[in-house]
């Protein structure tokens, strides 16, 4: 819980932060993996609903929680004592960086984007909703192709 | 082999589908940057090329161990280039695999191999594997599962204690062997004496006795012949604690007779008497040791209610002049009645009761000690009834004491008392 947030309600912020270290506690404890994302949601929450000025950025924060959140999952896999071979870290490591290091520009160009003064209309809403439901339909199509066996 | 998908996929794609769906319905662009790392991961994940199935293949150090040994398994794995497998190894209840489970990175030519140390703790057949095989691609977004080629067969044989002294056979076959017969004949062991008479060679005379009474004598021997024993072992019940139970003994016990029986060029043969019946016919050599011991491994007491009242062996199992060895704990009635009607048609038996006593609750004081009183004096009874008509019964406290005890019991029975011809 290294955000720091100019936000007012600190009382409401820290209640929230604490809820969601007790529901990563619980998950890695109780090794299931149910309780991650309500703590991830609640993070992703308790950075956007309060307004104000953030000391850390959108980008960073989003990059920190999918990191957060992947050695929570890590955890979980590896508890079984097991015998090792080698290293079977640094590659896991490596992919997980790599895309943590590519999000953080597309983060940042998406805020940029949001900064530039453009007028919200009616048409741009609707251009943003046909993005949206293209991202949904290129995951769906993806899913689909590797539920098919078919590598897309 | 089957394809999975890691759980957090799901929840993932959720959060990033609400929260861009979030920040265009508010209008702020924070929660749409706070999706980009987690759409970004499960676009990677997806797009990336799905895991290629697993082949490999399990081979044992040994297929054949002793009790008590360990044995590497290997578990080979071919054609899963770049991905992180898990392999685990299931065994059988009384064998232990070390380490439960391997992880390894294939490298990029897809071979690896993942080594186990298997510890057999009990005789037997123990089925090991096949290898489970749980391999997950670089980020650990999905993965295949499933087992690795055909699993083995481990035959863990009982350890063969040594036996100083055999018990001896009341007949024995015309047969060159290392027994002393109770016949008459050409021997080694001095026998009687008796006047020459036709035929008689003249080298057997016994020129002493000839001098003493003025009328050619020659000496008579036993001869040294090999007997039949037949290895009687009684599975209808068993008693087991604490990973201890009657039948383990009974099975080392009979594979320390075979060996010892078949040292002695005698002709050995194995009845097992439970749920199933099962026997093989007296035969010498090493090679029936073999068979004997391979038959032993498959022993297993289960309860039956299959053959409520069979107390006869069918006649033509057993040869007749035949010592038969029986190796029982007398818990149920149907393996104490077929010995008794072994002893009824002449056999020459004697049973050594594999004591579940010792692995009986010691409640001397609690409220079982009544039941556990009458029990033993109904065992009392049982053996008793043995001894009856003529069949020894050595108990052998088999936690504690040696194999060689029940049969120094035997064999001193059977010197002082001769058993009874026929019931």
């Amino acid at each position: 819980m290294a955000v720091a947030l100019e936000a007012e309600p600190a009382g409401l912020v820290a209640g929230c932060a604490a809820a969601a270290v007790v529901l990563v506690s619980v998950a890695l404890l109780t090794a299931r993996t149910a309780p991650i994302p309500l703590a991830l949601a609640l993070l992703m929450g308790l950075y956007v609903l309060p307004e104000g000025e953030r000391a850390v950025w959108a980008p960073l924060f989003g990059v920190g929680l999918l990191l957060c959140s992947e050695l929570a999952y890590w955890s979980l896999e590896s508890g079984v004592a097991q015998r090792v071979y080698g290293d079977v870290v640094t590659p896991r490591l490596v992919a997980v960086a790599g895309v943590a290091g590519a999000s953080l520009p597309a983060a940042a160009l998406v805020m940029l984007a949001a900064e530039a003064d453009v007028g919200r209309s009616p048409a741009l809403t609707a251009v943003a909703a046909l993005a949206l439901a293209g991202c949904a339909g290129l995951l769906f199509a993806l899913v689909t192709a590797r539920a098919s066996g078919r590598s897309p | 082999m089957s394809l999975s998908a890691s759980p957090r996929l799901g929840p993932y794609t959720a959060l990033a589908l609400t929260a861009l769906v979030a920040a265009l319905a508010s209008g702020r662009p924070e929660l749409a940057a706070l999706a980009v790392p987690f759409a970004l991961f499960v676009a990677v994940a997806l797009a990336g090329l799905a895991p290629p199935s697993i082949e490999g293949s399990l081979s044992l150090e040994r297929d054949r161990v002793l009790e008590g040994e360990s044995v590497r398994a290997i578990a080979t794995l071919r054609g899963g280039a770049g991905l992180r497998v898990e392999v685990h190894l299931p065994v059988a209840g009384r064998v232990s695999a070390r380490p439960e489970s391997v992880v390894l990175w294939l490298p990029p030519d897809g071979r690896g191999e993942a080594e186990f140390e298997l510890a057999v703790e009990r005789w037997g057949v123990h089925p090991v594997g096949p290898p489970v095989v749980r391999a997950r691609d670089r980020l650990g977004a999905f993965g295949i599962e499933g087992p690795l080629g055909e699993g083995r067969e481990l035959r863990a044989y009982p350890g063969v204690g040594r036996l100083r002294r055999l018990v001896a056979p009341l007949r024995t076959r015309p047969v060159l062997g290392s027994q002393v017969s109770r016949e008459r004949g050409e021997g080694i062991e001095f026998a009687d004496l008796r006047p020459l008479m036709p035929g008689d060679r003249v080298r057997s005379i016994n020129w002493r006795a000839t001098s003493r009474r003025r009328v050619p004598y020659v000496n008579v021997q036993h001869p040294e012949q090999s007997a039949d024993v037949v290895l009687f072992l009684d599975t209808f019940a068993e008693a087991e604690h604490a990973g201890e139970g009657t039948l383990d003994a009974a099975v080392q016990a009979a594979a320390a007779l075979a060996s010892a029986y078949l040292a002695r060029r005698d002709r050995v043969g194995a009845v097992g008497f439970g749920a199933e019946l099962r026997w093989l016919t007296p035969s010498a050599g090493t090679r029936q040791l073999y068979r004997i011991v391979d038959a032993l491994l498959s022993s297993d007491a289960r309860l039956s209610f299959a053959w409520r009242d069979v107390t006869h062996l069918p006649r033509g199992l057993l040869p007749p002049r035949a010592l038969v060895l029986a190796l029982s704990p007398l818990l149920d009635a149907r393996g104490t009645g077929a010995l008794l009607d072994l002893r009824a048609r002449g056999y020459d038996l004697a049973v050594v009761e594999v004591s579940p006593l010792a692995l009986t609750p010691a409640d001397v004081a609690g409220a079982h000690r009544l039941p556990l009183r009458l029990w033993r004096l109904q065992r009392d009874a049982l053996r008793a009834r043995f001894e009856a008509v003529g069949v020894p019964v050595a108990r052998w406290e088999h936690t504690r004491a040696p194999l060689e005890l029940p049969f120094e019991e035997v064999i001193a029975y059977r010197r002082h008392a001769r058993p009874a011809a026929r019931v």
